[in-house]
């Protein structure tokens, strides 16, 4: 192994930080486009074993014969898959901003809104942290805390080779390698991930987040996440930040598969504010994300909650599985789209199972010249004996420009089962802004609390910590919207 | 505290206040009565400040000309409307409502907020005394309150706000008489020389229970006629036939 | 089986048949050319996701378009009540020609051959139509009596595709009711399609009813496409009882301020048929209203389909749209499909819609049975309870009956 590889491997582990290495690192060549070549360069930096670099290689022959999709309504410039660069080196501090004051202003101003301390604010602007030792440790502490319980909670590179069972047993069974276009790009050139495994009867003691993850500054532009939580176990994720993310990558395409053994569940909650593309939709990033999870077992639970409102583009379908009888499935969003940012999101309920149970309760709030769509499917197979679904999507409108549709597919093909929908359509009324805006609240603070009225049922299901930030950012996001 | 002069207010190019003039000094509490569809409620949405009402004139508080500032600043400023018809909005919890507007009130005067434990024995203490029931305070805003449930709610507001400059819009519509009565002794127990009041109404029932000083008539977009509240005895007696042309 | 190539025979057939005049052979070969570019409809394309006629066409080996020359129907089938005769035996007008006061009843003569894109059925009809009514009525007048519409199939026809084209037309505040049926005397083959246009002036009111019931070996295509100016009301109802494969396709554009359309269906399926609705209705006005309304109960391996979308343009504020289908599946293989869409781009509307299937409720059927009732009566009690309420909002006595008859007649066979 060369000096520089053995480098780049200490700081993948997590090893200590050295300031000295920096130079080594700007003299490696890093493959552009999409080819057998760039792939075997990411597993081989990887260091993983054989059988992993021929399930990517497997992706890629597929994909070859593969045409990406144009259903959708955001529609998005052609992206041209050979300009991309599927593996960035890690970044040095060298190049970042010496301090808070070079950073964009506007970007500053929201960290302020949001409530971020100053040292978080430097760790996600890039500019060097002395603290770093600090978190290191940390994590360090709650990974041993992990470990002692039996809880596996790494990065998904390190599961391949010190997981390689668990990792083949369950890795593209939820979200098969040839599902769709980008889940099979995924497959092929996915750089970073999480991978989580809960023994059997184990209550998780602490919600997992993707901060604790070693080196989760740069987070890849296709990331592949792994969760399984065995029998009677259970576990909360937590991804993303209220933070916006600004990533030279326009392009994130994750997969995220989640697996629910028999009474099992797992609780996945999502913060997503990736940088929106300038007042004029310039430059934004498209979040194009496969979320899936199997409730494999009987009486097992799988529930999403997401906050979305950044991206240029985003375009996602949590979906959940119903295989095992009596499992549940749950799907909370808020997604919120302003100036020209488009959002085509919702969820697919699948009862395959007897008295599985599905719930749906999506928040569309539309401004400027924005476009919401919520795109969901609740299908009942034949065979799901007295299933039950209830769905409600509602929309907000602020303003003429914008627009928010619903499209709901609904395939009942039992008898025993009851499947509900409902949706509405409002406006924030002049009244009820006249009204909060007579007791004292401006104009602002009259739209963040309304609007978080409105969410209210969504946000209760964040854990905590993010639910407080999420409704701070629920009503920087609407800011210039109204009046 | 409040001397309107030359008010002309319209709402969509069509002229509804005509010419109104009206001096009510501190601790002082004015009637305004008309038949319906006289233009009352835009005089109170006037004075607040909704958008839409175009307002001429001068409306001078504590010496300084309101027109020029906006609803919160209004607001801010110690000026209160018991809304006729309270608007719902659902999600949002009505102690938090609460709070909030008391914040942001604090806030603009420069004072320190309220923390939500002080906050809760406040509200309990203030609505007990309106016979309301806490289980109201953690429902949404106004969501399937019955009309006096509604109009209770915007006198717990107001006693938490403490303004000095109170406009009630019909307060009384909708109520019966144990509800009137309570509203009653919520507002005559705010009465006091820092504190003024303009009541809107055009039945004179309400008048029993929070006795003017002084009752004006409205009609034709104007005050046609003023007297102290035997005024109002003698609406009830002849209508308001004899102000129309 | 039926494909392309056997189709493109045919129409070079049915273009020397004399079928059609030669004025329209021109837009009718370009309409034939988007079917066969569009292709027949399959499940991967969205229009048609849920109705792929080829399984449907795949019935076929050829199609014949023969024209049934005689014009004999027997009057036992007329309605009891005073009303004005549209007869259509196997697709031929064979009633006569009626003008009097304000109203005119005709022969189809506009030849309406606009395409909407990814309707290639629409193409279909318009290239190989043959037939129809027209009905105008002229300004503020308002019809006394009810039309009746009689689809009439007979014993002796020998074709199997017939394809018409229909125009109702009414002026500026004028009114009309129009009961339509369809009469079988025959279990043949059969693909039929229909295209009806309808153009309502300020201030004008039509309802329309149909009666669409026990149709063996039938597929049947509906389209209607209707343009509402200001002020104007269209209420249809449709009963669609074991109709063996059926689409009803509406579109609704309501270009004037304060129009009104109100769509409602009520469906009885049993053995294995299959009826799709989809109905598009666009806001385009301010203050323009809409309200979809199906029920439907489903027996064996019947399967319902309901697509309905509410758009409402930028400038369409204080649109109000409503929505709403209920189906019971009363058995476990009879499945329930639904789309019900919003496309919304004003921010002053009021817009909701709801959709649920299910059983019948059980606490409703353990309480008519502790009240004596048999649990076979209750069901039906019960069904006819749920789909009684589309009926209900009929306000002509006459036809209400008349629905409420048939509905009884279903029940208890």
């Amino acid at each position: 192994m060369s000096a520089s590889d053995e480098i780049i491997q200490k700081y993948q582990d997590g090893a200590e930080y050295d300031h000295g290495f920096v130079t080594d690192i700007d003299t490696i060549e890093v493959p552009k486009g999409l080819s057998e070549e760039t792939i075997k360069f990411i597993s081989n930096q990887k260091k993983e074993p054989k059988w992993m670099l021929e399930w990517r290689l497997n992706a890629y022959n597929r994909l070859q014969k593969m045409k990406e999709p144009n259903w959708q309504k955001p529609k998005y410039p052609k992206i041209d898959y050979q300009e991309l660069y599927y593996y960035s080196a890690p970044k040095s501090f060298k190049d970042g901003p010496k301090s808070l004051d070079e950073i964009d202003p506007e970007i500053k101003k929201t960290y302020d809104k949001l409530g971020i301390p100053l040292e978080e604010q430097k760790r996600l602007s890039g500019v060097a942290v002395d603290a770093v030792f600090d978190s290191v440790s940390v994590a360090t502490t709650f990974k041993d805390k992990l470990k002692d319980i039996g809880v596996i909670f790494c990065s998904i590179s390190e599961a391949t080779r010190e997981h390689p069972e668990l990792v083949k047993k369950y890795l593209g069974s939820v979200i098969p390698v040839t599902d769709h276009f980008f889940a099979t790009l995924n497959s092929a050139v996915f750089t970073d991930g999480s991978f989580v495994y809960i023994p059997p009867g184990v209550r998780c003691p602490m919600e997992l987040s993707t901060y604790f993850r070693i080196n989760a500054q740069n987070t890849g532009q296709f990331e592949r996440t792994l969760i399984i939580a065995d029998k009677n176990s259970y576990v909360s994720y937590l991804e993303g930040c209220t933070a916006p993310m600004r990533d030279e990558n326009q392009l994130h395409a994750a997969n995220v598969e989640l697996i629910a053994l028999e009474g099992a569940e797992i609780k996945y909650s999502t913060v997503q504010n990736w940088y929106p593309g300038d007042k004029e939709g310039k430059g934004g990033i498209y979040n194009f994300v496969t979320k899936r999870g199997d409730c494999r077992g009987n009486n097992s639970k799988i529930s999403w909650t997401q906050v979305e409102t950044g991206s240029a583009i985003t375009w996602k379908y949590p979906s959940c599985i119903l295989r095992g009888d009596n499992s549940q499935g749950e799907f909370y969003s808020v997604a919120i789209t302003n100036n020209y940012q488009k959002a085509d999101t919702g969820t697919k309920m699948i009862h395959l199972g007897k008295n599985t149970k599905s719930k749906i309760i999506s928040k569309g709030i539309s401004a400027g010249h924005a476009d919401n769509t919520y795109r969901g499917l609740v299908s009942v197979h034949p065979k799901a004996t007295g299933s039950k679904n209830f769905t409600q999507c509602d929309s907000l409108l602020v303003g003429n420009k914008c627009g928010a549709h619903t499209v709901p597919y609904i395939e009942n093909k039992n008898s025993s089962s009851e499947v509900e929908h409902e949706a509405t359509t409002s406006k924030i009324s002049d009244d009820q802004l006249f009204y909060c805006r007579q007791r004292g609240l401006n104009q602002e603070e009259a739209v963040s609390l309304i609007v978080n009225g409105f969410c209210k049922e969504v946000l209760q299901q964040l854990p905590m910590e993010f639910a407080v930030e999420a409704q701070k950012l629920v009503g920087i996001s609407l800011e210039g919207s109204v009046g | 505290m409040i001397n309107i002069k030359n008010l002309a207010v319209s709402v969509e190019d069509k002229e509804i206040i005509k010419n109104l003039n009206l001096e009510i000094n501190s601790g002082e509490v004015h009637a305004i009565m008309g038949p319906n569809g006289s233009g009352k409620s835009t005089l109170s949405y006037a004075l607040s400040g909704k958008d839409g009402y175009e307002a001429k004139g001068e409306i001078n508080y504590n010496g300084e000309n309101i027109l020029d500032l906006n609803t919160e600043e209004r607001a801010q400023k110690g000026i209160f409307l018991a809304f006729q018809y309270p608007i719902e909005i659902p999600g949002v919890f009505t102690n938090n409502f609460l709070r909030t507007s008391v914040n942001a009130v604090k806030k603009s005067k420069g004072e320190k907020e309220i923390n939500a434990v002080e906050f809760l024995s406040l509200v309990k203490e203030k609505s007990q005394k309106l016979k309301i029931d806490k289980e109201m305070l953690s429902r949404p805003l106004n969501v399937g309150f019955s009309g006096g449930e509604k109009k209770r709610n915007e006198i717990l507001q107001m006693s938490l706000l403490e303004p000095n400059f109170v406009i009630m819009d019909e307060t009384d519509s909708g109520l019966d008489i144990d509800a009137l009565k309570v509203v009653s002794n919520g507002v005559n127990a705010m009465r006091s020389p820092k504190r003024s009041f303009l009541i809107i109404t055009h039945y004179q029932r309400l008048l029993n229970y929070i006795k003017p000083d002084y009752v004006h008539v409205f009609a034709n977009g104007k005050i046609v006629q003023s007297g102290d509240w035997k005024l109002a005895l003698e609406l009830e007696n002849d209508g308001y036939a004899k102000f129309l042309n | 089986m039926i494909d392309i190539e056997k189709l493109k025979n045919h129409f070079k057939d049915f273009k020397k048949s004399g079928l059609a005049n030669s004025q329209s052979i021109k837009n009718r070969t370009d309409a034939f050319e988007r079917f066969c570019q569009k292709g027949i409809p399959t499940l991967k394309q969205e229009h048609w996701k849920y109705s792929p006629l080829s399984k449907d066409l795949a019935q076929f080996e050829n199609l014949k378009f023969t024209v049934n020359q005689d014009k004999y129907f027997d009057a036992v089938n007329y309605e009891k009540f005073d009303h004005y005769q549209i007869v259509l035996k196997d697709g031929v007008l064979i009633s006569e020609n009626i003008k009097e006061n304000g109203l005119e009843i005709t022969q189809y003569k506009k030849d309406n051959f606009y395409e909407i894109e990814k309707n290639q059925i629409l193409d279909f009809n318009n290239a190989f139509f043959t037939s129809g009514y027209e009905i105008k009525v002229d300004k503020n007048y308002q019809v006394k009596k009810p039309i009746v519409i009689y689809n009439y199939f007979s014993k002796d026809f020998e074709g199997n595709n017939i394809n018409n084209k229909n125009f109702i037309f009414l002026d500026i505040n004028s009114k009309v009711e129009i009961f339509e049926k369809n009469i079988f005397d025959e279990e043949n083959l059969i693909f039929f399609t229909k295209n009806l246009d309808i153009e309502l002036k300020q201030d004008a009111s039509l309802i329309k009813y149909y009666l669409n019931s026990t149709n063996k070996n039938k597929t049947i295509y509906n389209f209607i496409r209707s343009k509402l100016e200001k002020n104007s009301q269209f209420e249809k109802f449709n009963f669609s009882h074991n109709v063996s494969s059926c689409r009803d396709e509406i579109i609704a554009d309501l270009n004037g301020e304060h129009a009104f359309v109100s769509l409602n269906n009520i469906q009885h399926l049993s053995q294995k048929c299959f009826h799709e609705i989809k109905w598009e209705i666009n806001h385009n006005e301010e203050n323009t209203k809409s309200s979809q309304f199906v029920k439907s109960a489903l027996h064996d391996d019947s399967v319902s389909a309901f697509q309905g979308k509410i758009f409402v343009e930028s400038k369409a504020q204080k649109t109000d749209g409503y929505q709403l289908s209920r189906a019971l599946l009363l058995s476990d293989q009879s499945k329930f499909l639904s789309k019900p869409e919003l496309e919304i781009y004003a921010d002053d509307v009021k817009c909701s819609h709801g959709s649920s299937s299910g059983s019948i409720d059980k606490d409703s059927i353990f309480y008519l049975r502790s009240r004596g009732i048999n649990e076979v009566d209750a069901k039906k009690m019960m069904i006819e309870g749920f789909l009684a309420e589309v009926i209900n909002k009929i306000k002509n006595e006459k036809i209400r009956s008349i629905f409420f008859n048939k509905l009884n007649e279903i029940n208890n066979s």
